[in-house]
């Protein structure tokens, strides 16, 4: 590829196996590409390392860190890896990833208001019903509770990727409290701060007013007859590795930031401590998990909850963001079902692709998965972030031979799914001073509330800094780009 | 406010106020010792840091006799130590963080660096040259004070700041000042020359020693030095300042902006007024040691009275 030779891309291999989404397979530039590739192609490595660095300290400065704790509880704060080369979607494209999104979400949110009440999916025999009694997050708690607008999903983070064929497909539903969006606005100031001048040659679109939506949409679900709302963020305190984050939502949304010990309920309201006395709470977005939100409900050794708060939930007098139970919506069994799910509840063709999932609990789908693990990725149903996978083409045979009898041992707790070819983005690497490809997917952010709905037109794209890696999350090395969304 | 933010903004002012403090009032006592006019000088001056401080127990249960260094690193660097001077900077550094977004980030910013500053720095180098280190930490403070003063809006959320502030340094010179009285007791039939060097190094230590020199001279006799460090209404070195500061940010927060009975703010303010109208004589007519032991009670039960009211649920 000549154009390469003398750049930064010089020797950027163009793959065959993945899709790359800035080269086409001959090489050249994706044409929504070519005004940034143009810029970055002209930079030698020397002027890319200073931007790089430009870039490191507006993290710094606008505290953007997550801390990693050691011992005597003294936080070391790092920055997250940032890539300065934007990942760039369509505007065609992203009406298709919106359409997609806003149909799943819709879909498992009448599949959780149907599991909480009437279980007619369960009883039309579309799911079964261990596979749904059965999940960890099923929550008791939540049968016949009727939420505030029938919301149960407030807040959903879908991840997409791009496989091999082009297509998009969702790789997982995040239906309880995602998070990361306080990056995706971070990520778009450093951007902004550090290369102004290439958003002259882009229409895209603009996701600063997140916080703003957020609130809206909170507002939208208070309680029956209360006028204006007090709202609030609920965390767990600031030893919490996203505590940047809340902290970050509650000051841009201008509520308070509240830990469980601010709270107190009393004749089932919530009221917070303030100076001037007790002050009635009505929405808390909490980011707390459901096992920890009520003591006298839930986990009794929790401190981080507020006891009581499921009694004046279930009066009606709180509403809590996400809804509790949740999780059954996004459990890696149930995701199986999206498809179904969409189809049963909206009549609808899916418009994003699941990928094809094998449900170890299924003996026919076992015996497979059992005989085909080194072909295989195998993921625990309720575990999130990456943890306790397996990637048989890159395990050994122990490995394979141990996770065998786990799957044998406790079939509820695992799918497989074909190893998915995660699409690849050129990404600017340190060691060797120039753009490789890189793996990414995509995280969006889908807000509902009573008669509202907004998506964030962007979102995070997560990179995979190792060479060959397909782990994408933050806790496991992962590094972030800006994400750009073109208008018209 | 939500009450654990006021607290936290509250005690972030207290232990602020006490770093500065502490790390004066070591310099001070220390280094004019050293050519003080009477004898047994070094074994005063390491024991008035050990009164100061409030924790004898702690250092002789590491320790077995005075000594200058162990003296100096246990008030200044020891962690475990929990009056020490790293220690109070660590209650303002963990105070500063749950506030930080509060606040401004440039007074997160400048705390954390000054906390990992003093955490870094060893024993070997402190003891080499302690001066230095006394100073650099007061000069940490002045910048983070400046912040606080110039940098972040004056709400309700600075005045709990201010307030801390403004409670620590009255109860440090009531303290302090109380320290020298007992410390001038002990010695036996001191010169006046050797008196006066004693209440010189009380203004050296409450940062005073200027303002003196403005208001009385160079003169550094007890009736003067007593009334500058505690009547003065213009001496921000004097309790009187002091409490009518704390009164005023008290009526900032107050939500009825009018003085109940019982409230912290009646109460601030009939202490102010009392100290407006006290002379030297009240104060030697009362007796010096029961006039400031009972002014410090009064500032601490002012002080948990303030607690209870905006911060205890």
């Amino acid at each position: 590829m000549p154009q390469l030779k003398g750049t930064l891309f010089e020797g950027y291999p163009v793959s065959k196996e993945h899709y790359d989404e800035v080269f086409n397979e001959k090489g050249g530039v994706r044409k929504h590409y070519q005004k940034v590739f143009n810029y970055f192609s002209k930079l030698s490595a020397e002027e890319f390392i200073e931007l790089n660095q430009h870039a490191k300290i507006s993290f710094i400065n606008q505290g953007v860190t997550f801390a990693v704790y050691s011992e005597n509880s003294e936080g070391i704060e790092r920055v997250f890896p940032f890539d300065l080369f934007p990942r760039i979607i369509t505007a065609r494209e992203w009406e298709k990833i919106e359409k997609g999104v806003q149909q799943r979400v819709q879909a498992l949110n009448e599949f959780l208001w149907d599991i909480y009440h009437d279980k007619k999916i369960l009883k039309d025999g579309v799911i079964p019903y261990e596979l749904v009694l059965g999940s960890k997050f099923y929550n008791k708690e939540m049968i016949d509770l009727d939420p505030a607008g029938r919301v149960y999903i407030h807040i959903s983070g879908t991840d997409i990727i791009r496989h091999s064929d082009g297509e998009y497909y969702v790789l997982e539903d995040n239906a309880r409290s995602p998070s990361g969006v306080s990056y995706v606005l971070s990520n778009r100031t450093t951007m902004k701060r550090t290369l102004p001048n290439i958003f002259f040659h882009y229409n895209i679109a603009s996701i600063e007013d997140y916080p703003q939506n957020l609130l809206a949409m909170m507002e939208s679900l208070a309680p029956e007859g209360v006028a204006q709302p007090t709202c609030v963020v609920l965390t767990p305190g600031i030893y919490n590795s996203a505590y940047y984050e809340h902290a970050f939502l509650a000051h841009n949304m201008g509520i308070e930031l509240v830990e469980g010990r601010d709270l107190f309920v009393d004749r089932n309201f919530v009221y917070m401590k303030t100076i001037y006395g007790p002050k009635k709470v009505d929405v808390i977005y909490r980011r707390i998990d459901d096992d920890f939100l009520d003591p006298l409900v839930f986990n009794p050794e929790s401190l981080l909850g507020v006891p009581g708060i499921m009694g004046a939930y279930r009066a009606g007098n709180i509403t809590i963001i996400n809804a509790p139970g949740t999780g059954v919506a996004d459990d890696k069994a149930v995701y199986a079902y999206v498809p179904d799910i969409i189809r049963y509840y909206l009549g609808e063709e899916p418009v994003l692709k699941n990928v094809q999932t094998y449900i170890c609990e299924r003996e026919e789908d076992r015996k497979y998965v059992l005989e085909n693990m080194e072909k295989l990725v195998v993921k625990p149903v309720d575990e999130s972030g990456g943890y306790g996978l397996l990637i048989g083409p890159k395990a050994t045979k122990k490995e394979i031979s141990q996770y065998r009898e786990k799957i044998k041992k406790n079939p509820r707790k695992y799918i497989a799914q074909p190893v998915m070819s995660l699409s690849v983005h050129p990404t600017f690497i340190e060691d060797t001073k120039r753009f490789e490809p890189r793996h990414i997917d995509l995280r969006t952010f889908f807000l509902m509330g009573r008669g509202f709905t907004h998506i964030l037109k962007g979102g995070l794209t997560r990179v995979a800094l190792k060479r060959g890696s397909l782990v994408v999350n933050s806790s496991q090395g992962g590094g972030s780009k800006d994400t750009w969304v073109m208008e018209g | 406010m939500l009450s654990r933010i006021a607290n936290n903004l509250f005690w972030l002012g207290r232990y602020l106020e006490r770093v500065e403090d502490t790390a004066r009032f070591i310099e001070v006592q220390y280094y004019s010792f050293l050519d003080a006019p009477f004898i047994q000088k070094e074994e005063i001056a390491l024991n008035s840091i050990l009164v100061m401080l409030g924790n004898p127990d702690y250092y002789f249960s590491k320790y077995d006799r005075l000594n200058e260094k162990d003296i100096l690193y246990t008030a200044t660097l020891d962690r475990e130590n929990p009056v020490s001077i790293i220690s109070s900077l660590s209650f303002v550094r963990e105070n500063a963080r749950t506030t930080r977004d509060i606040l401004s980030e440039d007074l997160w910013e400048a705390i954390n660096k000054f906390y990992l500053f003093l955490k870094n720095f060893s024993r070997k180098k402190f003891l080499k040259a302690p001066i230095e280190l006394f100073e650099d930490i007061i000069e940490n403070c002045y910048i983070i004070n400046g912040i606080i003063d110039r940098i972040i809006m004056k709400d309700i959320g600075w005045a709990f700041i201010k307030l801390g502030i403004d409670i620590e340094r009255s109860a440090q010179l009531a303290r302090m000042i109380l320290a020298k009285i007992e410390s001038i007791e002990s010695m036996e039939k001191p010169s006046k020359v050797a008196e006066n060097f004693q209440w010189r190094t009380l203004l050296e230590s409450a940062a005073a020693l200027d303002i003196n020199k403005a208001v009385n001279h160079r003169a550094t006799d007890k009736d003067k030095v007593l009334e500058l460090l505690t009547l003065n209404l213009k001496s921000p070195r004097s309790i009187a300042y002091n409490l009518q500061k704390i009164h005023e940010y008290l009526m900032m927060i107050s939500p009825e902006k009018e003085e109940k009975p019982e409230t912290p703010e009646f109460t601030a303010g009939r202490m102010a007024s009392q100290l407006k109208y006290t002379t030297v004589e009240d104060i030697y007519r009362e007796g010096e040691k029961e006039f400031y032991s009972r002014l410090l009670s009064e500032i601490y039960q002012l002080a948990s009275k303030i607690e209870k009211r905006y911060f205890v649920f």
